[in-house]
């Protein structure tokens, strides 16, 4: 049998699917909890293999591909292709590519003689970048510009976007909000930096979607919190009383909650606004939290941050808009792309600004960066396709932080968040600023739900859940009295201190570790030697 | 501009949970200071506030409001034809331009308006302002600092709304805009000489930036305190540089640029300031 594998390369994990080419059906699949490389979100990836080195994020991404291949119990002889999909930090970290140009602005890059990378389609051998497998191509589907990378390119190909009629917006929800707008034959893309809070950090007991996550909170007669099981579906959880987490009533998934993540933090601030108990940018409760079940907490801080990234998805909503020249009560349908897309509340997103409040109908689509990677490892002629899709949307990119439409909106959402301005005044100031008015009316959302999980079809040998994707990174810096305080003040616990002869060593679980959005090990080491650049691969 | 915002809720929080510790406190205060128990506490209403900035004469008054107002383009015309008309640039700037944004303030800090607005003024005022280059160098400011937004980040919004609300109070502040290479920084500091510099950065991959100004300050004698700012650090990465303190927004900025006209060491404000988190 020739087998084809799609690999779609996220933040919060990596997912694969063995596809048998003659039949041309899924025959197994495999994703990771977590990503290998230490971070909770991809500009801490980025910032990684920027300190410790490309060539070690490489390293660690590509054990990570071999464990899922082992994990699809394929036979490595009869791949004959690969397609991957993902962001263009991702794919680029996969190829060993130049990478920094995606880390800093243009004038930087220029100014250090860093070359920017054109990141067109390409086929190349697998073994080019490291993969030891046998006779089988690569297909790696180009980037749109910056961060409008493949994974975008999914999104507007595969979620039905493109063939909507009516003027129609699409969103990958993730910490670089992605988005485009289309009006009739144009199309414009934009990203946004929405932020860490959309994946659940930054947000004080917030997390990746991982089992243990909060993920919703329903209405049934009382909020009842959902929280992730070990595969991954949300299930229901107690019934709380938001003002101070009593259980009101236990549900199967009663004292398994452990976080928040981004469509659970969605949601506490719907219902939150809904109900009252938030008055921006107040929760107006004793402790001044909201309170989920088995003691998860959500805080005025966590608001304000939750605020900035909803804010930032919203302006970028209506900058497309402005560019486009519509109202967006002109649009007729939302298609939410990305795992976040799929497991929120489209109605609760549209509470909190996510969706338009005048959007009529909300397609959730799954994962289309795992589809596109399988609709490329089967009709490898698609990359021609894409290419030219890629070239015809890139003059229409939009930098938000440089365009001035949305830097006078995203203040204003600033001013709504953080410091309670009403509604009315927004819309008094982006009128004096000749922007479009925000409709203050939420309409009724119509929910076309496309897929039922992310991946819809997992194949006949069914789902594999690869738990440690990681490499073991080792550290042996001179100095170190083995003190242990690094280990114990790890949040996550992904240190341990090994004796090696007389001196002591550091290894860090690279996919637990948070990286360069913590560091919390350097700063607390007394003697100040743990220098985290100096990371490296346990022989 | 008079829409009241959370008033009073700052003190009922506190003390919401212990309400007899707000009395105790209160009566301590009051023996203290003998003040008779029917003392009412004094709340202006947005036209008190504006009053004592307001000036006297139409035309300057037409122009203090249209900086209230925070119509820049009104403000520019009206400040255009007055100059034409042969009104002192000096009156046009300390008593209408000046006013009016330091009255916007005044409105912010006692929750009558939001950042937006004071972002309106601000620009209003400047757009007057830039005119009257030639008189700007004899108007008093409180201090100037000079701020940007570290090498290869190119998100100004944070920075942006500080400096409007800065101006705003009086200070003058040396915009280097966005993505600024360190020995600019350094170069601006060392030409303008202000109170404090300021960096902001929005992707952590930049803020590394920071230290290397901070040892370039250093290394030219120069301790002025360094307030970074923004999504990307914290007091913890601040704390690991000499000169370095966090700031959580304007608020700090504020604080710190007054603490140095009190003369107190970048130490000893960071330490307040960390201390306050």
């Amino acid at each position: 049998m020739e087998t084809g594998i799609a690999l779609d390369l996220g933040t919060s994990g990596f997912r694969a699917q063995c596809l048998d080419l003659r039949e041309e059906e899924v025959v197994s699949t495999a994703i990771t909890m977590g990503h290998p490389l230490p971070g909770a979100n991809v500009m801490d990836h980025l910032h990684f293999a920027i300190e410790c080195g490309k060539e070690l994020a490489h390293h660690l991404i590509l054990s990570a591909v071999y464990k899922l291949l082992r994990a699809l119990e394929v036979d490595a002889k009869s791949i004959k292709r690969m397609a991957v999909c993902g962001n263009p930090i991702q794919l680029s970290l996969l190829q060993n590519e130049e990478i920094r140009d995606l880390a800093y602005s243009e004038d930087f890059v220029k100014r250090h003689g860093i070359t920017a990378l054109e990141r067109d389609g390409k086929v190349l051998a697998a073994e080019k970048i490291g993969l030891k497998i046998l006779n089988a191509e690569l297909y790696v589907p180009p980037a749109v510009k910056h961060a409008i990378g493949a994974d975008s390119l999914a999104m507007v190909v595969k979620s039905g976007f493109l063939n909507a009629k009516g003027p129609t917006l699409v969103t990958d929800y993730g910490t670089n909000a992605q988005m485009a707008l289309k009006v009739k034959d144009e199309i414009i893309t934009g990203s946004a930096a929405a932020g860490p809070a959309i994946e659940g950090q930054q947000i004080e007991q917030g997390m990746l979607a991982a089992p243990g996550a909060i993920s919703d909170l329903r209405f049934d007669f009382g909020w009842r919190c959902y929280v992730l099981d070990d595969e991954m579906f949300s299930k229901p959880g107690d019934i709380v009383d938001l003002r101070n987490g009593h259980a009101k009533e236990k549900g199967l998934m009663h004292g398994k909650a452990k976080g928040v993540t981004g469509t659970g933090v969605v949601a506490t601030v719907a219902i939150g606004l809904l109900s009252g108990l938030i008055s921006l940018p107040r929760i107006n409760s004793h402790t001044h939290k909201l309170h989920l079940q088995d003691g998860v907490t959500f805080t005025e801080d966590d608001l304000k941050e939750a605020g900035k990234a909803f804010g930032a998805i919203r302006a970028g909503h209506l900058t497309m808009a402005e560019h486009l020249g519509i109202s967006l009560e002109e649009l007729s349908s939302m298609y939410m792309a990305g795992a976040s897309g799929t497991y929120v509340d489209p109605v609760k997103a549209q509470v909190v600004g996510m969706v338009p409040l005048t959007a009529r109908t909300a397609y959730q689509v799954g994962n289309t960066s795992l589809a596109l990677a399988g609709d490329l490892v089967k009709d490898p002629e698609i990359l021609d396709y894409l290419q030219k899709l890629a070239e015809e949307l890139r003059p229409k990119h939009v930098m938000f932080a440089t365009s001035e439409v949305f830097k006078n909106v995203y203040v204003q959402e600033l001013a709504y968040w953080n410091e309670g301005m009403p509604l009315s005044k927004y819309n008094e100031l982006l009128g004096m600023l000749g922007i479009q008015r925000l409709s203050v009316k939420r309409s009724e959302l119509e929910v076309k739900r496309i897929v039922e999980r992310d991946i819809p079809v997992i194949g006949k040998k069914g789902l594999r859940i690869l738990r440690d994707v990681g490499t073991t990174l080792l550290g042996k810096f001179d100095g170190c009295t083995g003190c242990n305080i690094c280990v114990m003040k790890c949040p996550k616990r992904a240190i341990k201190i090994v004796e090696a002869g007389d001196r002591y060593h550091v290894t860090v679980e690279s996919h637990v570790c948070n990286g360069f959005g913590c560091l919390k090990c350097v700063s607390v080491c007394p003697a100040k030697v743990f220098r985290f650049n100096e990371l490296g691969i346990a022989c | 501009m008079t829409t009241p915002r959370g008033l009073g809720i700052e003190v009922g929080r506190k003390f919401a949970k212990n309400p007899d510790v707000l009395i105790s406190r209160i009566s301590a205060i009051l023996k203290e200071t003998k003040i008779p128990p029917k003392a009412k506490v004094e709340v202006k209403s947005a036209e008190e506030i504006l009053k004592p900035f307001t000036p006297q004469q139409e035309n300057l008054k037409r122009i203090f409001k249209l900086v209230t107002d925070g119509d820049a383009k009104k403000t520019e015309e009206l400040v255009v034809s007055e100059l034409k008309k042969g009104t002192k640039p000096l009156d046009l700037i300390e008593k209408a331009l000046l006013p009016g944004a330091l009255a916007v303030a005044k409105l912010y800090d006692a929750g009558y308006c939001y950042v937006p607005e004071v972002l309106l003024s601000s620009g209003a005022m400047n757009a007057g302002l830039k005119h009257c280059k030639a008189a700007i160098g004899e108007t008093k400011k409180k201090g100037k600092i000079v701020m940007h937004v570290a090498d290869g980040d190119i998100h100004e919004i944070g920075k942006n709304i500080v400096k409007a609300i800065l101006e705003a109070k009086g200070y003058e502040v040396i915009d280097l805009g966005p993505s600024v290479p360190p020995d600019k920084v350094v170069e601006a500091v060392k030409t303008h000489k202000p109170l404090a510099v300021s960096g902001t950065s929005l992707m952590t991959t930049t803020r590394m930036t920071f230290p290397k100004i901070a040892k370039m300050l250093a290394d030219e004698g120069i301790d002025i305190p360094f307030i970074v700012a923004g999504g990307a650090v914290n007091q913890q990465f601040a704390e690991q540089f000499n000169l370095g303190i966090y700031a959580k927004g304007a608020e700090q900025g504020e604080v710190v640029l007054r603490s140095v006209t009190e003369r107190k060491s970048w130490k000893d404000i960071r330490k307040e300031i960390h201390s306050s988190y």
